[in-house]
């Protein structure tokens, strides 16, 4: 498996501290992005949590998934959370170790009184005694909160304190980017109330044992969701259930439960959202469509990136972005030049680079630079390098609709009807493209595109 | 060097030692790269048993020989901690402490350290670890991984067997106890080897071998006590925290220990698990009682634990409130509102509790007060009654006085089921080969067939061979590449190849038949032959289903080869198998037109699927008398002959001795169930073809046939208009759902629920099963299935209750698990349905007079349901069940007794509100 290694240099542990008759929960950063360019601690927020309980069970369900793998829970990867400043908002973003849940906690205007937040993406430090402060923390005065040093600390302090090595597998950078554009594609499905949200979270399975096997599907009925086997129009998928656990955290915070998903056509599961909304804040978990199959497989992605097309596109949208917490296509489009539907095409690209998240409650794109070399690993997709490597072997032959493809001694069909490519492949056979194209497909689609760019510059 | 390898290879890892030790660090450093091709080479040593054992052999020698020519610390660490080389076996600890012996102390604490970091092997490897440390001085590793090696090692070392406490004496004598033990609260997971021994008295025991050492101040006592509180406070699964809870009892905290830990207290009793809150809440309760714990934090943990679901936690809160209240009745004013709280708890025994507490305190409380405020609290109070069960509305009305109450007015009940399915229409046929090509493909190499995928792809087959067979096989083949049977039989295994030089079609399983004649890769004799024979005559519905599904394939296989059908008479419209009559009477047409002769089998199978619910039935069946043709004829008159179910036997299951059974299917036998036996359809046997007369015959429902099916997806689709007489022949398997293990089976009944035919005794009967599943999955079926047969109007709830109540009263269905099926079926918003089910189990249920436990359960859903849905359910009122009475009368605080009385209260205020109505409509 192709990693590297991320290393954190904190210039102090994140604590929460009783200062001055207040409380104050200091947030420590590592490394980022801000308008400025790269900085080793970036400075974001100073400022007061209205609903200080609420926000740090919050920040706890973030951690959790942050520490947790929902699969193969012996092996163990561990990153801190990402705190992203939008101006209006900060966004805390996490990603569990076995790539199939992604978390995130928007604290909105309301949640920070009213405050302002600055603009950039780093790592925040979480570690055990700040879990347990925040888990004891009780009572709802008042609670500052800072994200960066101290202005104090950093004149102070020379030379990195706290040091964390943690390995950053590629297909864990490929599953976070990746998530994002998959729930770009999902759609409110069913809202809850808070009492309804609490009986209904609470009817879940909290372990993966012989209580739950595979996805439940829920459909809206009434004011409550309706577990059901048989999927119909409008039904939502909860493939392991038990992922949810982070949410048990805030329940007694929760006003209320909103549901996302993409529209069902068959019974093969798909991933959803799920997003409990607190006093001012939203705390968000999106599930990959299997416990045992992350995100990063999923090659929802892959066409848009089979070729260089919107790769240009991508480049020059992103010189545009300064770290908006919603991001207008149609804003861009005017500001580019470019037609919409190739900004919102470079938006997917630049997703997969981990340079946008999507939130579901905006239905938006946000700015965010992920403090990863993204990038890099979706360039290095099993499937995107496969059918590059069918492609410069010659193995693909267009006739009409239907086109040929040598891989070894055996020979796939590929089919286009009215552009959705088939094959006669096991991996068509057991996911009938619900994972993304196969590598056969790809490298048609590569080859047609080629060809077309070569014709049109002729 | 030369030496050294040879021995290697040889496998004289004794050698090795001696050998490394001769060279020096530039012969090492080279003979380090030898080694590493050496270890490539000796991967490939596989073959025979011999050829193993040798490379058993050199990896050893390898992982000894590469250890001392490593120069570097980081090289030996990866050398060291490769799985391949030490083939699950430990590191030879002395060997390669020997081997190392003249490396400088600097650099062999380097390679303990970056041993320690490997985590899937420093655990294993703390032998080594921890002499390499020991020689070296320097600080002890910390690692997860090394911390769960030493813990282990502790234990396992024994130093003497005479001592009874062997733990305390490791740890005693163990240099880096004091580093060591306070990481043990700290690892992602605890050391398993902690919970290894639960005996406290067990010499190994970890609780109390540390409390001990604590007592000898070996430890200290603070670490002990802020590691547990601090692990537990963090949270976790409940086997994780176990431990910790132990020795955290075992240190027996004093007074002022627990009182300085208050804050940690209230968020374990918040969002701990069960056990752990319990202890928290008894720790809390101390205080609280003596008045220690400010009111302020009482109520805060309150609030938290009033918030959880368990009743024993809640209601001890209840009960340490009342104490509190009693001693401090000022403090009702902060307290009160956090017991308001358990209103909304969904138990109604925790509901009354916490009504009469607030009862208690609210009068005693006003004397004290001033008037106004005690004015306010009352009405913040009533604000959250409406919280409360309909069972306690007279209590509550007393308590705050009925103008405070929000004002009763009978609430519109709207009932809320799922929309009636509407049927799936079939995607047309394909229209071109390569998508022919692809549906076989796809349903070939994957696992799963649905019934439109079967469908199409077969249909596909047969269309694409009637106008060029050429042109389908060309594009087929390739497709299939790698299929054995797509072989010459001289590639194949010589014992097949004496047999024939083509597959017969026994053989091939499924659609490989079909696609096999169109490639001319299966025997026509053996196709022909197969037919004629028509397999196994066992008495199994499910293997005469699977024999008209076979039959069919071949059929279409056969005609294929010899006089090929321009396209198939029963590819179904619907996904649900079903065939509309008016689109079967132009196919046939279309036959006359092609001179086509239909196959036997493929127009029976069309005939079975047709529609017959009188819906345009006869106007096809005009138009079908018009085609003037066999088929016409015997179509039409098919239509206007009325298409009952099997007439069905039914009767109880007695458990015989179990030593005439098999022991897997003891746990079926052992329970009383109820059995359907299908009689004879003459019909079938007289007016169908072969294979389908089997599904005419007699079959007795009772015993488990024994075979696998890879055609049971198709099984619906051979009878879609006629789902009673299939759920009948599938009881047995959903009745094994709620008598034994078995799981999955239930996962049909939405699907019958969905199709044709009436809604018969079986159907019902194998819902009730459904509802009475093992596993949650089975339940949640039979709920669809409910859901769905309500939504299209065809469940006779009275059926189903009688039905329920039986079962129960067999001992087929747990009552606990029929209560957590209705109350999901009830919650979705479907009251007045399931109520039309419970309503018609009750007297069955409560008939015997000792109702089997868990009844209880389901009388609370009962009566949910009823003050939910109330006169709705039944406007002239509802019939009191006989026995509900004399049990609600037999007092105890039991829940059938409590839930009983909750229901008559119900019942009775239904018939009060359904005789308002009636007077108001009647004015």
């Amino acid at each position: 498996m192709t990693r590297s290694v991320q290393a954190l240099a904190y210039s102090r542990s994140s604590a929460l501290e009783s200062a001055g008759g207040g409380r104050l929960l200091g947030l420590e950063t590592a490394g980022g992005l801000t308008p400025t360019g790269a900085e080793p601690h970036p400075r974001f927020f100073s400022g007061f949590l209205t609903s200080p309980q609420a926000a740090a069970r919050g920040l706890l369900a973030v951690a959790d998934v942050a520490s947790t793998r929902y699969y193969q829970r012996e092996l163990r990867a561990s990153l801190d959370p990402v705190v992203t400043g939008n101006g209006d908002r900060l966004r805390c973003e996490s990603f569990s170790g076995c790539c199939g849940v992604y978390a995130r906690l928007d604290v909105l205007q309301e949640g920070l009184d009213g405050a302002e937040t600055g603009h950039g993406t780093t790592n925040v430090d979480v570690n055990n005694p700040l879990r347990e402060a925040l888990s004891r923390l009780a009572g709802d005065d008042p609670l500052h909160l800072r994200v960066g040093p101290d202005e104090l600390a950093v004149t102070t302090l020379d030379g990195p304190v706290v040091e964390k090595k943690v390995p950053l597998p590629d297909r864990w950078l490929r599953g976070f980017a990746e998530a994002q554009v998959v729930s770009a594609g999902f759609d409110l499905r069913a809202e809850l109330s808070a009492d309804e949200a609490v009986r209904f979270l609470r009817s879940l399975p909290r372990s993966s044992g012989s209580a739950s096997r595979g996805a439940m599907w829920v459909v809206p009925a009434g004011r409550t969701l309706r577990p059901t086997t048989r999927p119909g129009p409008g039904a939502v998928c909860l493939p392991g259930p038990e992922r949810l656990t982070a949410l048990q955290r805030v329940l007694r915070q929760a006003t209320g439960l909103r549901v996302y998903g993409p529209p069902v056509a068959d019974g093969a599961a798909t991933s959803s959202a799920w997003e409990v909304t607190l006093p001012g804040m939203r705390l968000t978990l999106t599930l990959s469509p299997d416990a045992a199959r992350g995100f990063s497989g999923e090659g929802g992605v892959l066409e848009a990136l089979a070729t260089d097309e919107a790769a240009e596109d991508a480049e020059l949208i992103s010189v545009l972005l300064a770290w908006e917490p919603r991001i207008d296509p149609a804003d861009l489009a005017e500001q580019s030049g470019l037609t919409v539907a190739r900004v919102r095409a470079a938006l997917v690209r630049l997703g997969t680079a981990g340079r946008v998240g999507y939130d579901l409650a905006d239905a938006a794109y946000f700015h965010r630079e992920l403090p990863y070399d993204a990038d890099r690993a979706e360039r290095h997709n099993p499937r995107l390098v496969a059918a590059r490597a069918l492609v410069s072997a010659g193995a693909v032959r267009i006739a009409g609709a239907t086109a040929t493809v040598a891989s070894g001694d055996r020979r796939y069909q590929v089919r286009d009807s009215d552009g959705v490519l088939s094959c006669t492949c096991t991996w068509w056979a057991d996911y009938r493209g619900s994972r993304g194209p196969c590598k056969h497909a790809l490298a048609v689609r590569m080859t047609k595109r080629g060809a077309q760019t070569a014709g049109g510059a002729r | 060097m030369k030496d050294l390898l040879e021995a290697v290879r040889a496998g004289r890892k004794q050698d090795v030692p001696g050998l490394v030790k001769s060279m020096t660090t530039a012969e090492r450093r080279a003979a380090a790269v030898e080694l590493k091709a050496l270890r490539r080479e000796v991967r490939g040593w596989n073959g025979d048993l011999d050829r193993w054992r040798q490379r058993d052999a050199a990896q050893y020698a390898l992982l000894v020989a590469g250890a001392g020519c490593h120069t570097g610390a980081a090289a030996a660490a990866a050398w060291l901690g490769a799985r391949e080389l030490r083939n699950w076996r430990p590191l030879p600890t002395a060997v390669l402490l020997e081997i190392l012996a003249d490396r400088d102390p600097a650099w062999l604490g380097d390679l303990a350290h970056r041993l320690a970091d490997r985590a899937s092997t420093a655990g294993e490897d703390y032998p080594l670890i921890s002499e390499l440390v020991r020689i070296a001085q320097c600080p002890v590793p910390t690692t997860d991984a090394f911390v769960h090696g030493w813990a282990e090692s502790l234990i396992s070392a024994r130093p003497s067997h005479a001592s009874r406490a062997t733990l305390p004496l490791a740890l005693r004598n163990d240099p880096h106890v004091r580093v060591l033990v306070p990481r043990l609260f700290e690892t992602v997971e605890p050391a398993p080897v902690l919970s290894w021994y639960e005996d406290p008295e067990a010499p190994n025991h970890w609780p109390s071998a540390l409390a001990r050492l604590s007592e000898e101040g070996v430890l200290e006592r603070s670490v002990l006590v802020d590691g547990c509180v601090a692990r537990l406070l963090r949270g976790g699964r409940p086997g994780q925290l176990r431990f910790f809870l132990i020795l955290l009892k075992r240190l027996a905290l004093t007074p002022q220990e627990e009182l300085d830990r208050t804050a940690d207290w209230i968020a374990m009793a918040a969002d701990g698990p069960s056990p752990l809150a319990a202890h928290a809440q008894e720790v809390l309760a101390r205080p609280a009682e003596s008045g220690e714990l400010p009111v302020g934090q009482l109520a805060e943990m309150s609030g938290a634990v009033l918030f959880r679901t368990e009743k024993k936690l809640v209601r001890a809160q209840l009960v340490l409130l009342g104490k509190v209240l009693r001693r401090e009745p000022s403090a009702a004013g902060e307290l009160l509102p956090v017991v308001a709280e358990a209103f909304g708890h969904e138990d109604t025994g925790v509901q009354e509790r916490a009504l009469k507490l607030v009862a208690r305190h609210l009068s005693s409380s006003g004397r004290k007060r001033a008037e106004d405020v005690d004015d306010s609290l009352r009405k913040e109070l009533a604000d959250c009654a409406d919280r409360l069960s309909p069972v306690h509305r007279t209590l509550a009305a007393e308590v705050f006085g009925q103008e405070l109450l929000s004002a009763e007015t009978v609430p519109y009940y709207e009932e809320t089921l799922p929309p009636a399915p509407v049927p799936r229409l079939m995607a047309p046929a394909p229209d071109t080969v390569a998508e022919t090509v692809e549906l076989v493909a796809a349903l070939l190499k994957s696992r799963s067939m649905s019934v439109p995928e079967f469908e199409r792809a077969l249909d596909g087959l047969v269309r694409h061979s009637y106008r060029d067979r050429e042109a389908l096989a060309e594009a087929l083949r390739p497709a299939l590449s790698g299929s054995w049977w797509l072989e010459d039989a001289s590639d194949r295994d010589a014992s097949d190849r004496k047999a024939s030089p083509l597959p017969s079609a026994e053989q091939l399983h499924g659609m490989e038949v079909v696609a096999a004649a169109v490639l001319e890769r299966v025997s026509l004799s053996s196709l022909r032959d197969g037919r004629v024979r028509g397999g196994s005559t066992a008495d199994c519905a499910h293997l005469a289903l699977d024999a008209v599904v076979n039959d069919r394939l071949w059929e279409a296989a056969h005609r294929i080869r010899t006089r090929p059908l321009p396209f198939l008479l029963a590819t179904p419209t619907e996904e649900s198998g079903t065939l509309e009559a008016g689109e079967l009477v132009e196919r046939l047409r279309s036959y006359q037109r092609l001179c086509a002769d239909p196959a036997s089998g493929d127009f029976a199978q069309a005939l079975l699927r047709v529609r017959r619910d009188g819906s345009g039935g006869d106007g096809a069946a005009v138009a079908a008398a018009a085609l003037g043709t066999r088929e016409g004829e015997r179509l039409a008159a098919w239509l206007r002959a009325d298409g009952d179910a099997a007439p069905l036997l039914r009767r109880v299951h007695e458990p015989g001795p179990p030593s005439q059974h098999h022991w897997w299917d003891r746990a079926r036998d052992a329970v009383r169930h109820i059995v359907l036996e299908t009689r004879e359809r003459l019909v079938l046997q007289h007016e169908f073809p072969q294979p389908f007369q089997r599904l005419g015959r007699p079959h007795s429902g009772q015993g488990r046939c024994y075979h696998w099916s890879a055609l049971e997806s198709q099984w619906l689709s051979v009878m879609p208009e006629d789902r009673d007489t299939l759920a009948a022949w599938l009881l047995p398997e959903v009745t094994a759902c709620a008598t034994s293990e078995a799981r999955g089976s239930a996962l049909v009944l939405p699907r019958l629920a969905e199709s044709g035919g009436p809604a018969g005794e079986a159907l019902h009967l194998a819902v009730a099963c459904g509802l009475g599943a093992r596993h949650a999955e089975d339940r949640l079926s039979a709920v669809d299935a409910l859901l769905v047969l309500a939504a299209r109007g065809q469940l006779d709830g009275e059926r189903l209750g009688r039905d329920v109540a039986e079962l129960v009263s067999l001992g087929t269905v747990k009552p606990n698990r029929l209560a957590d099926a209705v109350r999901t079926a009830a919650a979705t918003g479907a009251y007045a349905t399931t109520w039309s089910v419970l309503g018609a189990a009750l007297p069955g249920l409560l008939e015997a007079g000792h109702p089997p436990r868990g009844t209880g359960e389901i009388l609370s859903v009962a009566a949910d349901c009823l003050e939910r849905c109330g006169a709705a359910a039944e406007p002239d009122g509802v019939p009191e069940p006989r026995g509900l009475a004399e049990l609600a009368a037999r007092g105890g605080s039991s829940q059938l007794v409590t839930q009983a009385n909750r229901l008559l209260t119900a019942l009775r205020h239904s018939h009060d509100q359904s005789r308002t109505q009636i007077a108001e409509n009647s004015r």
